[in-house]
């Protein structure tokens, strides 16, 4: 292809090799890193702190109270037994539950275990009753100026639950997750992209370029260049993790089997086998957002090519960023049925695709189809546009947007 | 050799250049001139193989033109065309390594013109850092870089002060001695003069004058004769011969038809104290500007 490294070479350069901008590969390595480090360090010395509080003698200490007893009697251990006081409001929480539900109160491992969910007030109304009835039980056999005692005392419950009360957090906030870096990527690359061709078309270097390459490749290299930026990026902050993770766990060994769990944890409470259907949802994934991404370069590119002043390039700009805006207000309000829907339109399908996987409303088969979708959709618009691209490069009429489109596209 | 037979060239129902053809040998140069509009970047924008021709052909050395023979051809564009966020020394590597040269292939030919044109010192300078004359100097040495076979060179001047105009022409000079083909725009009429064998001048996409300047010249049959006295020349214009007379101060501009006729107005002014008599060919200007002027009636 004419001059495809060349271009690639002498895109690159500036976005990743000046003294800036390693400086700011420098600044997204430090950020994961440091929080690891300085996070987990702080975390681990306050579980180590916990760790040696929560010996407190609370001897048999594990109830398990059907729905219609827990207003009934919670024992700490101590010579007296202790109560929850006033747990009518509680009945609610019950109310709206089955006969079986039932909550289990371990007051060795600070943990309160349901088969089934509860709200975050009801559970902040519970954990205040048992903390309640621990302070009364500490203060009551300890000496006062036991602080230890009573800071341990006061330590709030840990919430487990039996069904998919935890689960759905989880997912939620993958979700989240997964949206917010899907946006962030997508408006990052999309002005990215459009700025540096613009910049090109605006200092007129277009006219030399493109007399050596064909319209075409040149957008190829600056969408596979953004890409390998936007790649970099995510790298960066992936060693930053890792070397955060690796220093922890030098300087808190136990912190890596923490990890392990928790990650272990997490793929247990999704549900998710360690199978080739978990590798085909990762392949999809990444497929899915790669080709998202492509749309909105490809788009941005255009945009770019076709404005003939800064104005111009914001005036269609700022719509094309709202209309990124909108997948990404959609999947954070979660409506299933929307996302069913959105998941089949290409430039949206990222934002809805993963978490309706995992929450088991999108087959793995029904996931491919979207990624195929997406992918025929790239294909017909890379088509459809790269002739108003090339003729856009070279137009400085100030005519308007639909008039220079039609043109260009006659013209091509 | 470059070879331009009748190439037409439509953007929808406006024609852009119509049945155009010339042809450059190594060592020539030919002026494109025309109005804005006239069809002169089209032309330009064919021949560097971004655009296809809708008839005729653009055949460079035998085979048709196209975009694999950028590397054989130089383009200096109208506006500045270079990356701001550049330093000297990237920009020229990057429009070379464009032309298909390697860095080390490159390096001295940078540091000779950079030389040349007195820039070695801001080599690693930001092209935004550089004054607009500089930075034309810098468009130009990139379009050289590479030894072009043929350089395309439109309005090379703009923006030089009259000692880097005198740098420019002679570094054009010597690329045409070694034998590039030049094809040169300008507004500045004198410029293509001196330094075109040959010139074409587009009017809405057709030539309306075309050929070498001399011959032109000599076909034109018009003479400018300029004659210095004190005396005011009587009855002057109401010669039969005369096409135009311009008189400023002690001097008179007049135009005559036929050679023939050089005597016929010698022996009108010779009664006269005459201090000068000069007779000259037109120059291309007022010639450039007949032919647009026909072409419009």
């Amino acid at each position: 292809m004419n001059n495809f490294n060349v271009l690639l070479k002498y895109s690159l350069k500036p976005k990743m090799f000046g003294k800036k901008q390693v400086l700011s590969f420098v600044a997204l390595m430090l950020l994961p890193f440091l929080l690891i480090v300085i996070g987990g360090n702080l975390a681990m010395n306050k579980f180590e702190e916990e760790q040696g509080l929560f010996d407190l003698d609370f001897a048999d200490t594990t109830y398990i109270y059907p729905r219609d007893e827990l207003a009934t009697v919670v024992s700490t251990g101590f010579s007296d037994p202790i109560f929850l006081e006033d747990v009518s409001d509680l009945d609610s929480l019950f109310a709206e539950n089955e006969e079986d539900d039932q909550i289990v109160i371990d007051l060795t491992s600070n943990t309160i275990t349901s088969n089934f969910s509860i709200s975050t007030t009801d559970k902040m109304q519970l954990d205040s009753h048992i903390q309640n009835a621990k302070m009364s039980a500490v203060i009551g056999e300890l000496p006062v100026d036991n602080q230890m005692k009573l800071a341990e005392a006061n330590t709030p419950m840990n919430y487990e639950s039996s069904v998919d009360d935890d689960n759905e957090s989880l997912l939620y906030g993958l979700g989240m997750l997964n949206t917010v870096a899907i946006y962030f990527i997508m408006i990052l690359g999309f002005q990215l992209l459009g700025n540096e061709i613009f910049e090109e078309k605006n200092s007129r270097a277009m006219e030399v370029i493109i007399t050596n390459t064909k319209p075409q490749v040149h957008m190829l290299v600056k969408i596979i260049s953004t890409l390998i930026f936007l790649v970099a990026m995510i790298v960066s902050l992936v060693i930053g993790l890792v070397a955060g993770l690796l220093v922890l766990a030098k300087l808190k060994p136990d912190s890596i089997g923490m990890i392990i769990d928790f990650a272990i944890e997490t793929l247990t409470n999704l549900s998710i086998s360690v199978d080739y259907t978990l590798i085909i949802f990762i392949v999809l994934t990444i497929l899915t957002g790669l080709f998202a991404i492509l749309l909105y370069q490809i788009i941005s590119a255009v945009i770019a090519a076709i404005s003939t002043s800064y104005e111009d390039y914001q005036k269609f700009n700022g719509p094309l960023i709202v209309f990124l805006m909108i997948p990404y207000i959609l999947s954070l309000l979660d409506i299933a049925a929307v996302s069913k829907a959105m998941v089949f339109i290409p430039f949206f399908t990222p934002y809805f695709s993963t978490k309706l996987f995992l929450g088991g409303d999108l087959a793995i088969g029904m996931f491919g189809l979207c990624v195929v979708i997406q992918a025929v959709f790239t294909y017909m618009l890379f088509r459809f546009l790269a002739p108003i691209y090339r003729e856009g490069l070279l137009n400085y009429s100030t005519s308007s947007f639909k008039e220079i489109i039609k043109r260009s596209y006659k013209k091509s | 050799m470059l070879e331009v037979n009748n190439v037409q060239k439509n953007f929808g129902p406006k024609i852009a250049v119509n049945d155009l053809s010339f042809t450059i040998k190594p060592g020539e140069t030919l002026g494109l001139l025309g109005t804005n509009g006239a069809g002169k970047t089209t032309t330009f924008r064919m021949i560097l193989g971004i655009f296809s021709p809708d008839s005729g052909s653009i055949n460079l050395d035998g085979h048709p033109i196209s975009l694999d023979d950028s590397p054989r051809i130089g383009f200096l564009p109208e506006e500045r065309s270079l990356l701001q966020k550049y330093t000297i020394d990237e920009q020229l590597c990057f429009f070379g390594e464009l032309k298909g040269k390697t860095r080390a292939e490159l390096a001295p030919e940078i540091e000779h013109w950079l030389e040349y044109f007195e820039l070695t010192e801001h080599r690693f300078s930001k092209i935004k850092e550089l004054s607009k004359g500089n930075q034309q100097k810098i468009q130009f040495i990139s379009s050289v870089l590479h030894s072009p076979d043929l350089l395309i060179l439109d309005e090379p001047f703009s923006g030089l002060d009259p000692l880097n105009i005198k740098l420019i022409a002679e570094a054009i000079k010597q690329l045409s001695k070694r034998g590039t083909m030049i094809i040169f725009s300008s507004h500045r009429l004198d410029y293509v003069e001196a330094f075109s064998n040959d010139v074409i001048v587009l009017q809405k996409g057709v030539p309306v004058l075309e050929g070498n300047i001399n011959s032109i010249k000599q076909e034109a049959n018009e003479y400018v004769v300029e004659i210095q006295t004190e005396d005011v020349i009587e009855n002057l214009e109401t010669l039969p011969f005369v096409v135009s007379v311009d008189h400023l101060n002690d001097i008179y501009k007049v135009k005559i038809a036929g050679y023939e006729n050089v005597d016929n107005i010698f022996k009108h002014v010779s009664s006269y104290k005459i201090r000068k008599f000069d007779v000259n060919l037109p120059n291309l200007e007022e010639l450039v500007v007949k032919a647009v002027k026909e072409s419009h009636e």
